[in-house]
Parts: structure tokens; sequence; C-alpha cells
């Protein structure tokens, strides 16, 4: 790393390695931008943030309409937006956020933590749910993350949506899928990932024809025409990682779908 | 002895507080809300006030901001619990506890306190804000 001096520029070692929460005087500050219709958690929320040396809060505003004009012109990292203004219910403020400002992260800081309002807020484009009852750390780790790329939600709301999963959604398990023995999923991950057949023999231990024969009888047993329906199939089952599924859709958009289909 | 102000919508904070601190021997003067509290310190001499944050009408951020403008020798002591979301129990460890303190210490108030605090946390924040306890109440 290399800093100005007013003599030049001197190398130096010094990095966060050594120094664990160290910033460079001069490194970029991460942007952000409030928008709450309550004075007192503006004035808070901005003191608490300019407490720390990485972040900058560049301006605030107390309704949806001053804040997107605000963030026009200052094209912030992150805005950190309460869900609900007077006359403005819901999700409508962060769709409207999002959408005025498609390049800004949008963070939410909700005293509302019902599904509908977490869900709403994701699908409007928000990057990031906390509960205001959220501990100062949860705020800070939420509002880098944010900035580097990623969703996050607080402890509490993410104890509300993972309940719900299970009771609810991803836990649901598809009647096909009793049917399935350890090895019938492990060969249909394999199927629908495209490892090709003498792959899945040497895998298994056995031989090419005989897992021919299996993955034929497989892919009749289960109604599945081609690779693309055991790939979807697989899917549905939740047989595929979220990653795998990424690569899965990467690999179609580059190829087409229809190679995949052959 | 020293002249203490408290100022809380709580009416049980004040009566508590007033308990603890006259049995250490300071005079009290409690207050309802922002507005009273300023009243009360046009009224009376005080050597510092303990200001809640949470508060119909001023809140305690702007009253002390208030105070270290018109009253610059009355020391201040911020507390807050978080509330406000109709919550009735306190938030201490919360996103906006830390908020409502830090904007209050940057308003002006050299000391801050999360409810629920021990009576000694409180002895100790005085001293260390207001200094010893003057030596004739001793």
């Amino acid at each position: 790393m290399d800093i100005q001096t007013e003599a030049g520029t001197v190398a130096t070692e010094i990095t966060t390695e050594v120094w664990p929460g160290w910033t460079p005087r001069r490194a970029a500050r991460i942007r952000l931008m409030l928008i709450d219709d309550h004075l007192l958690i503006r004035e808070g929320i901005e003191a608490l943030l300019s407490l720390e040396r990485d972040l900058e809060v560049v301006g605030t505003a107390s309704s949806i309409p001053d804040g997107i004009e605000l963030a026009r012109a200052l094209g912030p990292d992150l805005v950190i937006s309460d869900l609900t203004f007077p006359g403005c219910n819901g999700s409508t403020a962060v769709r409207t956020l999002c959408q005025a400002c498609p390049e800004t992260r949008v963070l939410v800081l909700s005293v509302h933590d019902s599904l509908e309002c977490i869900r709403a807020a994701f699908a409007a484009g928000a990057v990031g749910y906390l509960r205001k009852d959220a501990s100062r750390e949860e705020m800070l780790y939420a509002v880098r993350r944010a900035v580097a790329g990623g969703r996050s939600t607080c402890l509490a709301v993410g104890d509300i949506v993972v309940q719900d999963w299970l009771e609810r959604g991803g836990l649901r398990e598809p009647a096909a899928n009793a049917c399935l023995s350890a090895e019938d999923r492990r060969a249909l991950r394999l199927i629908a990932l495209g490892v090709p057949t003498w792959r899945i023999a040497e895998e298994f231990g056995r031989g090419v024809k005989t897992v021919e024969k299996y993955r034929a009888s497989l892919m009749r047993r289960l109604s599945l025409k081609n690779t693309a329906a055991v790939t979807r199939f697989a899917v549905d089952m939740h047989l595929l990682s979220h990653s795998e599924v990424d690569r899965l859709l990467a690999a179609d958009a580059v190829s087409g779908s229809t190679a995949r289909e052959a | 002895m020293r002249n203490i102000l408290i100022v809380d919508d709580e009416p049980y904070v004040c009566q508590a507080l007033r308990r603890v601190l006259e049995t250490s021997g300071n005079s009290v003067l409690t207050a309802a809300s922002a507005e009273e509290g300023l009243q009360r310190l046009r009224e009376h001499t005080a050597d510092l006030a303990i200001v809640d944050i949470v508060m119909p009408g001023l809140d305690g951020v702007g009253l002390i901001a208030q105070i270290r403008s018109e009253f610059p020798n009355v020391r201040v002591i911020a507390m807050s619990g978080g509330g406000n979301f109709g919550l009735s129990e306190y938030l201490p460890e919360t996103i906006i506890t830390h908020a409502y303190l830090e904007a209050a210490r940057k308003a002006g108030a050299q000391g801050t306190l999360f409810k629920p605090f021990e009576t000694q946390q409180l002895r100790d924040l005085i001293e260390q804000v207001a200094g010893p306890m003057p030596a004739e109440a001793l």
C-alpha cells in the first residue's frame, strides 16, 4: 500500500491484517443517506453512524419525495429508509425510492416486522431489512454488507423469515420425493448438473450400461423426458444448491437452453 | 449539596430518582416535559440536569441543545431506554437507544445512561460529570 505525503509517495506495510479495523485516513468512506420522518431518529442514527471511521452520512430527509431528490443529487452508496411515512404505506415508499433511484441500494429500518412488510420490501428492491430494535452491531454489519452487494436482515427478522419458511414454504416436500431413494436423489443431482453417464457410472462404481438403464428407468418412473426436465425436477425437489442452480442458469445463458434440451 | 433537575415524562422514574438523589444529599427538582424543565431552570438554580430523551413535545435532544445554549453552566446527563414504538419494556441494546444517546452526546450531554440502570451507576456518572459532592454537604 502507498501513502501520499508532502514528501512524496511512501510505501508502507501497514494493512488491516496488521491493524484490524484500521482504515487509512484517505480511504473512501461509505456514503450514506437517511430517510425517516422522525427527527430524533435521523439525528440519532446520523450521530451513531458518524462514529464509524468508514461511514459518512451525506444527507438526511424526512420524506420519500425529498429523499429521492437528495439521493439523485448526492448519489449515496446506500440509503437507510423507514418503511412507512405519513400518507405512504408499507412497501410503496421503498418501491418508489428504488424505481426513482435504481442505482441506489436501500436498507429498510422499520418498527414493522410482519412477513408482508419484509417480503414486500425485498420484492420492491430493498437489499436489507432491520427492525428498529436490532442491535447497533447488526446495523453496522447490514450497512457494510449491503454496500458490498449482499442482502441481510437483523437476527429478529431472520428468525421470522426462517420460521415462516419452515412452517409454510421451503421445507414442504413434494410427494414424489418420498418415493426416491438416496441413490435416486444422488443420480438425479448428477444428471441435472449435466454430468455424463460414464462419469456417473464411475461415481456409483458400476458399469456404463447398467447406469444407462438405471437412468432411463428413473426418468421413465418420474415422467421426465429429457435432461432439462430432470434439472427442473431436481430444482423443485431441492436437490441442487442455489449456487449450482445459478451456475446452470449462467451456462444456459451462454450456450442457450436448447443445447441442454438436446 | 448539588441542585439537580430531573426531566422525564414517566412520573415513577422522576419519583425513584428523586428518592435516590435526595438520600445522597442532593436537592432535587422534577419536570414532566422539556418545556417544564426549561421553566424550572429559569426559576431555580441547577448544577446538573438528568434528561430523558423520548418525551412528548420537545424531545430530550432538543432540550439538551436548549440547556447548552441558555444555561451553559448546567451539566447534563441523558438517559434513554429506547421506546417510542409502543413497546413497554426498555430496549437498552438497540440501535435506536444507542442512536438517541449519541444524538444527546452530540447535542452537548456530558454523560449518558442506558435505562434501566443501577443506582450506583447513576451516582458514579454524576460524580464524573458534575464532580465530587461539595464539601458543605458531606
